[in-house]
């Protein structure tokens, strides 16, 4: 059966960002959110492989809902981490949504060719970001039907 | 010149400055004197091979000379066979390429040292693009939600204040975007291909509908010509200088029209407006980065439209002025050459 949210458990999100100020943002938008959303994080493309793996420290780790990834972070990479995940039969299911500072047009290109399932930039205006932020939830966890989850 | 057993029968002076002997030592000796050792053991042989079957060779593979001295140099050695009533000679015509190989090895390295800063430039925008925007987004970010936690708390001037934050954060990442476009002119380019100005022009003046009403004005064109050129580029060129035309204007209705004539072997297209024109004592500047004539309020901007259209216009092997006086309107001329041998 399709991964029914509304109203029957917390949304659960995996932000994969390595700024912390961005981490902050992110999370007062989710807040501000009218939706039950669990909202993780890992700093980096390793961490992030490790929590969908649950592995190590992450074993209890849930399987995310949605993955919020940025491009540029140290130790691995957005880029890394999706062509990774795409090439991995129990993972490349899950929907990636590139939230990024990068307006570069190959970078959208790539990510997409990877098979990111959205490329969405964070605006300078926090207002606007707020709008970004509420856009991806509405539209993941309002409109979408995901994909069965096997926890 | 040589003869059928690879001795020498004839030489000139260039022969004795280039290698460094005397016509009489050179005389009756084997072609083998002029060659470094290591080809002297193999070349009596090929030298046989070419008198068994002997025809006009071109200059082209790169030889080496040996000198009296023992040195070596580049040389080109172009071969004429001679029948005369004594048998077949063949004239040898040697020239040396050291400076030419020498011209071609510093234009390789140039080259290489140009692409490899092409690339680091390039990484340097993208590090600028993200790098430096990360902390506006901070600082414009944590200023906006301060504001929204403490609406109660603040007054009007503190507000105002927290505004002035959020402005300056987004003026701050609209130079680093300007700064990358106008970076990105040299750095990201498309080979250059036949494009019509006059689909150029339309894609333009759709792209740019908005604009266009708001302005109240009027775009028109005459014919324009199919030049070669990088197409992305072009619509920018013609779209910044239009874009002028309509935001520079005074109380009349603003209007703007491109015309191309042909000036021998380059065509000049000039963008014309009836704004409010440029005195001459700034035509050198508007051409420089982020160099501007009006404050924020009276024509909001950058500065970066005009030294991107140099840029560009340069690009494409071409130059571009100004023509104005105030309250006269202006017209921007650039030049395309028809030919552009890339």
């Amino acid at each position: 059966m399709a991964n029914e949210l509304r109203g029957s458990r917390h949304a659960e999100i995996l932000l994969v960002e390595d700024n912390r100020d961005d981490v902050t943002l992110t999370r007062e938008g989710f807040k501000q959110s009218s939706l039950m959303i669990n909202l993780h994080h890992v700093e980096h493309g390793e961490a992030c492989m490790a929590f969908l793996r649950k592995e190590g420290e992450y074993a209890d780790a849930p399987t995310p809902d949605l993955i919020l990834l940025d491009l540029n972070m140290p130790v691995m990479d957005g880029r890394e981490v999706l062509a990774e995940l795409v090439a991995d039969e129990n993972l490349k299911h899950l929907p990636v949504v590139v939230l990024t500072t990068s307006t570069d047009n190959q970078d959208v290109l790539k990510m997409y060719k990877l098979r990111c399932n959205a490329y969405a930039t964070k605006p300078v205006d926090f207002n606007q970001f707020l709008h970004v932020i509420q856009g991806i939830a509405d539209f993941w966890f309002t409109v979408v039907v995901l994909p069965p989850s096997n926890d | 010149m040589v003869d059928g057993h690879g001795a020498i029968v004839l030489a000139n002076a260039e022969v004795e400055r280039l290698f460094g002997y005397s016509r009489t030592e050179l005389i009756g000796q084997t072609v083998e004197m002029l060659m470094p050792d290591r080809f002297r053991r193999h070349h009596p042989a090929l030298r046989d091979d070419y008198f068994v079957n002997p025809e006009v060779r071109l200059a082209g593979r790169e030889l080496f000379g040996g000198r009296k001295d023992g040195s070596e140099f580049s040389v080109e050695i172009a071969l004429s066979p001679v029948e005369t009533d004594d048998g077949l000679f063949v004239l040898a015509a040697i020239n040396d390429i050291t400076e030419r190989k020498r011209l071609e090895e510093t234009k390789e390295k140039l080259t290489k040292n140009l692409e490899e800063s092409n690339v680091e430039l390039q990484q340097f925008a993208y590090i600028a693009s993200h790098d430096l925007q990360t902390p506006l987004r901070s600082i414009a970010g944590f200023a906006q939600f301060l504001q929204m936690e403490n609406q109660d708390k603040l007054d009007e001037q503190a507000n105002k204040h927290i505004e002035r934050i959020v402005e300056n954060a987004k003026r701050m990442q609209t130079l680093i975007n300007d700064l990358l476009e106008y970076s990105r002119v040299d750095s990201r380019v498309r080979p250059f291909a036949a494009t019509n100005l006059d689909e150029v022009f339309d894609e333009v003046t759709n792209a740019m509908i908005a604009e266009i009403e708001d302005s109240h004005g009027v775009v028109t064109r005459d014919d324009l010509p199919t030049v070669t050129g990088d197409r992305s580029q072009l619509h920018q060129l013609l779209q910044n200088l239009i874009g002028n035309g309509l935001k520079y204007h005074g109380d009349a209705r603003p209007k703007v029209h491109v015309s191309a004539e042909k000036n021998g072997s380059e065509w000049m297209i000039a963008v014309s407006d009836n704004g409010i024109g440029i005195d001459p004592k700034h035509h050198k500047r508007i051409f420089e980065i982020f160099r501007r004539l009006h404050t924020q309020d009276a024509f909001p901007g950058t500065g970066i439209g005009l030294a991107v259209c140099q840029r560009i216009v340069q690009r494409h092997g071409g130059k571009i002025c100004i023509e104005s006086k105030p309250d006269e309107g202006s017209t921007f001329r650039f030049t395309i050459p028809t030919q552009k041998v890339i």
